[in-house]
């Protein structure tokens, strides 16, 4: 069986992994004849605070509205359900040329009244942006207060909602909420009909052009406008403005299907913008790249598989296989390393940020560690944790990812590149190594119960990696969170106030510290170091996650609801292994299972380094 | 299956070896002949089971002391789980997460799965950090060995001992309070928002700058007391006090309920709300109010009863006044005030930045002028995010700012701290660090060669 030396399977994973990741990053460009879409959505847009690309606006309103970052188009001449699946920015050009429905006087402020006639002037056709599926309603309550059917996909058009028997009802309701202002005392369903309201909101703004903001108002990109403003205000002082311009003939090319006209003024539009400020275009761009590629996505996709690859090694007892993997996992890592650098520089901010950088950042830590620890331990069990770890946190990143901007602007008290660089990082790291152990200790009990693995030297190396990496959990912890204090007390007086984000940090560093001292003390031994770090798991999960819900998720609605589901849900499979690995005898396990003959050790131990440091 | 695997298995050891013998970072144990008595007493107050224990205990301390601060202030809960010797944790904070686990499956239920009464005791912060600090001393005491080895264990737990005293002293005589200031006016006290004062104010027409004031601390102001000072031409009745409140508008029909009887509080009246929680993003604090019954001395008729609240001019503006005879006083429940400052702080301006199209703020900071005749100061500063003003050892750090309802700001809200121990927490990082880079570098440096010897 350990016969497999052919060097070919190894570099075909190797060579696929690269094949794999160059396909989702080779740049795609727009079709010569067609409209160039691609371009569109490297325009700017000033958007919550900070200035994207229109492609970045794109998805994350429709996001918002269709909770994907595409829309099902029916083909043309083709029946109702026979659709095709087209881009986020094609439905926000086709939402920006459909003229919006007449609004009477007086019952909108007088230059709205005037930009909505001006509209239906430019663009007379009615454009199927309202008859878009594009607004995902799954509520119940929602459907029937709006007076919609349910129907499969849960998928419904502007049009539709407009023209649903209670949607007066609907709008009254959604403002008396807004009005009382107070998100507390909502229920799910009031949640879901505020924002309902806000989308379908938004989706007229974005019909009347008061949508996103595409036009700076001076040099140094502070100020913006959107173009339909732009455009009353132009029309009243007789003199558009030239990016105003640009924009309207591109519309208005795009609303006649002339792509060569749309094509040459969006041209124009990148100069003018190039010229007038150029400061803020330099990340829009690689943005606008980097949305398309999504190599966290890909980087997830690929540690999942190359999981797979290393169980085949284990498997077939192929030390090429884990190579293999081992620099597989390298140049993922690598991408990964990239788009973490990518962020950094699109934002002009340390790694850690928000939540969902955090995951972004926990999932590359543990890969690192992971590939260093395998470096010295070659026997893939400290791989298949790294793989683990890293899937499961991109997993967790892109769940995260889909409630909007995840290059969010910052608060004030957290507008600091030196505080987020020294305590937020090191934290992070803290979480990182605090899982990384975790995971390694789920590795000892699994592999320890179901498999041979860890038989001879293999359960004394891994518990050796555990108590190296949980060592490096508490200096990290440790240091983060005396570092946040220390912040703290920069920022408002108080080097430790007993909240609960500093608590949450303070249970990892009293955790390791146990774990480490019951360990001194000779109370626990290599299982039981294994067991606490599994139990560690859920403390780190909670100080990350769980803090987070406290306010929010378990007294009222908020959208966390899913969040507090999957650490319920992960929570449960911890204490299952623990379970397990408590409740069975070592000695039945399959890897502890004595047997009646003496034999040398097989000869599998990749290396003799493996062999080496677990002599004494 | 691959037979070679079972072999694998076969060396002929038991279980798993590592672990049982002495691990090479536990604590050497002590000689026995150079046990003196006192070592000897000592020697259970040293053991490292006894920290074991300690941090199991104080994990699930800090856990519910967390889970509290879903229904409590964090101020309540720091003085009554971390800075108590025991505390009484409420079998519904226990369990929290249980009560809630049926809104998994359906997220509209609201009520909690078991309601029951009654609290588990427990030991608090401060008993279960002074036997952590009594353990660590015993322990380094009994087993007190200098080896390069050792050294990093020493320097962290060194350093710890700092951490704990630093907490200690915050405790014990950290003060926090508030300073607020308009813009372009001055302030010279400072404000304690944890406590409220009842203060009556006369402002004597013929020396109009001197407020001839006095106050009454929050602990007189429970309901059911009646407060007699003698400087005063009237008595005093607490009909009511609320830790924390809002406001109502009376509306037509509700005047039977209303128990003011003079003053704003005809036109509205307070209602208890729970106090602050700490788990709130938005941490406020908590606005007190009370009702209070006013009865003229001389002719025992009563005056009438007045609502006083920390915050009224969310209705009214100005203060409230009462008139006995022929003199006049401001009555006012207030944030319990400091004697006046030697220095003067006047808000020349305050900024306060936005973000483009959103409410997130970039930055706020207050434009300072700073006198103090005693001390000879008279300089200009700016306080801002991150960027506090060390003077006359207090700490004034940007907290906060005066709303003007439309979305400006009237002045700056500063936070003040006076912290007797605020150097201490950088100094023991510091050594904390150091002992650990020391030490797991050791280890770190020691696990490489012994690789490398291979």
């Amino acid at each position: 069986m350990n016969q497999n030396r052919s060097p070919l399977i190894p570099a075909a994973v190797v060579g696929l992994t690269v094949l794999y990741l160059a396909i989702c990053a080779w740049p795609h460009g727009d079709p010569a004849n067609g409209f160039h879409l691609r371009e569109f959505g490297r325009l700017p847009t000033a958007q919550g605070g900070r200035v994207m690309p229109l492609d970045t606006f794109a998805r994350t309103s429709l996001m918002a509205y269709n909770h994907r970052q595409t829309f099902q188009q029916p083909k043309e001449g083709g029946r109702e359900d026979d659709t095709e699946t087209r881009p986020a920015i094609q439905f926000l050009l086709d939402t920006m040329v459909s003229p919006p429905p007449p609004v009477e006087e007086g019952r909108a402020a007088p230059e709205v009244v005037q930009l909505v006639k001006m509209l239906n002037v430019l663009f007379k056709e009615d454009r199927p942006a309202y008859r878009l599926r594009i607004f995902r309603i799954d509520n119940d309550e929602v459907l029937s207060t709006v007076g919609l059917e349910k129907r499969p996909g849960f998928r419904y058009a502007f049009a539709e909602i407009n023209a649903a028997p209670n949607y007066q009802n609907f709008v009254q309701r959604a403002q008396t909420l807004i009005k009382a202002n107070n998100p507390k005392a909502r229920t799910m369903t009031d949640n879901k009909v505020v924002e309902l309201y806000h989308n379908l909101s938004s989706f007229f703004g974005i019909t009347t052009l008061q949508g996103p903001l595409m036009v700076p108002l001076d040099r140094t990109g502070e100020e913006w406008d959107a173009v339909g403003p732009a455009l009353v205000q132009g029309w009243q002082n007789k003199q558009i403005d030239p990016t105003t311009q640009h924009l309207l003939q591109m519309l208005m090319a795009y609303h006649e299907g002339e792509p060569a006209k749309f094509n040459a003024s969006l041209t124009k539009a990148h100069e003018h913008l190039t010229k007038e400020v150029p400061g803020v275009l330099s990340t829009v761009g690689l943005e606008a790249y980097f949305n398309e590629f999504a190599p966290f996505y890909h980087c997830a996709v690929l540690y999942g598989l190359l999981f797979v690859v290393i169980a085949v090694g284990w498997l077939t007892r192929s030390e090429e296989m884990r190579s293999a993997a081992y620099w597989s996992v390298a140049v993922i890592f690598l991408v990964h390393t990239w788009a973490l650098l990518c962020r950094m520089y699109i934002m002009g901010r340390p790694p850690v940020t928000n939540l969902y950088s955090s995951a972004v950042f926990i999932g590359w830590g543990c890969v690192l560690t992971c590939l260093f620890v395998e470096w010295f331990y070659r026997n893939g069990v400290a791989l298949a944790v790294g793989v683990t770890t890293g899937g499961l946190s991109l997993l967790v990143a892109h769940l995260l990812g889909m409630s909007g901007d995840t290059m969010e602007v910052l608060q004030a008290v957290l507008d600091t590149n030196f505080w987020l660089a020294t305590h937020v990082t090191c934290i992070t790291f803290g979480y990182t190594a605090a899982f990384v152990a975790g995971f390694m200790g789920l590795a000892y009990i699994l592999l320890g119960i179901f498999t041979p693995k860890l038989a001879g030297d293999g359960a004394a190396n891994l518990a050796r990696m555990t108590y190296g990496v949980l060592c490096f959990a508490m200096f990290l912890s440790f240091t983060g969170t005396v570092l946040g204090g220390i912040w703290a007390d920069q920022s408002w007086g108080r080097f430790w106030g007993w909240d609960p984000k500093e608590n949450g940090a303070l249970l990892i560093v009293l955790w390791v510290a146990m774990i480490l001292h019951a360990r001194w003390a000779g109370m626990i031994k290599a299982r039981g170091v294994a067991v606490l770090a599994v139990a560690g798991n859920m403390v780190t999960a909670w100080s990350w996650f769980g803090t987070n819900l406290l306010g929010i998720g378990l007294h009222s609605y908020g959208f966390m609801q899913g969040a507090f589901l999957g650490l319920v849900a992960f929570d449960a499979t911890m204490l299952t292994v623990i379970g397990l690995g408590l409740a069975i005898p070592q000695e039945r396990w399959r890897s502890f299972q004595r047997l009646p003959q003496d034999t040398p050790p097989p000869p599998l131990a990749p290396r003799p380094a493996a062999l080496a440091t677990s002599g004494k | 299956m691959d037979p070679t695997a079972l072999k694998a298995g076969a060396p002929p050891q038991p279980l798993p070896t590592n672990g049982t013998a002495p691990h090479p970072d536990a604590p050497p144990r002590p000689r026995p002949a150079a046990k003196g008595a006192l070592r000897r007493a000592l020697e259970p107050l040293a053991s490292l089971r006894l920290t074991v224990v300690l941090f199991v205990l104080s994990l699930v301390l800090v856990f519910y002391g967390t889970l509290a601060q879903v229904d409590q202030s964090n101020w309540t809960v720091t003085s009554t789980y971390f800075r108590s010797f025991f505390v009484r944790i409420p079998l519904e904070v226990v369990l929290l997460y249980i009560n809630y686990l049926p809104k998994l499956y359906n997220p509209e239920i609201k009520e909690p799965l078991f309601q029951i009464g009654g609290w588990i005791p427990y030991p608090g912060g401060w008993l279960l950090g002074s036997l952590l600090l009594a353990n660590l001393l015993a322990a380094h005491f009994v087993r007190f060995k200098l080896t390069w080895r050792r050294s990093g264990v020493l320097i962290l737990h060194a350093g710890l001992i700092v951490m704990m005293i630093s907490e200690l002293i915050t405790g014990l005589w950290a003060v926090e309070g508030n300073m607020t200031i308009e813009t372009n006016k001055s302030s010279n006290y400072i404000e304690y928002p944890h406590s409220v004062e009842l203060a009556f104010t006369r402002i004597d027409p013929a020396k109009p700058k001197e407020d001839d004031v006095i106050a009454f601390r929050k602990a007189l102001l429970t309901a059911g007391a009646k407060i007699d000072d003698a400087q005063l031409p009237f008595r005093i009745e607490v009909n009511q006090f609320f830790t924390n409140s809002s406001l109502e508008e009376v509306k037509g029909d509700q005047p039977k309920a209303n128990p003011a009887t003079a003053g704003y509080g005809r036109e509205a009246v307070a209602v208890e709300i729970p106090e602050g929680r700490g788990v709130d993003q938005d941490q406020k604090h908590d606005i007190a109010a009370a009702y209070v019954t006013l009865i003229d001395r001389k002719t025992e008729k009563t005056i009438g009863t007045y609502l006083t609240r920390v915050v009224l001019d969310e209705i009214f503006s100005g203060p409230q006044w009462v008139r006995v005879g022929d003199k006049e006083y401001q009555i006012a429940l207030r944030f319990a005030r400091s004697a006046p400052q030697p220095y003067t702080f006047h808000l020349e301006k305050f900024e306060h930045k936005t973000y483009l199209g959103v409410t997130v703020p970039k930055d706020f900071r207050s434009h300072i002028h700073l006198v103090d005749p005693v001390n000879g100061e008279d300089r200009k500063v700016q306080i801002y995010m991150n960027n506090p003003l060390r003077y006359h050892g207090e700490t004034f750090y940007q907290s906060s700012w005066i709303p003007d309802g439309r979305g400006g700001s009237l002045g700056t809200v500063l936070q003040v701290v006076r912290n007797p121990g605020w150097t201490l927490p950088y100094i023991s990082c510091v050594i904390v660090c150091v002992g650990m880079l020391i030490h797991f570098g050791l280890n770190l440096t020691r696990f490489l060669e012994r690789r490398a010897a291979q």
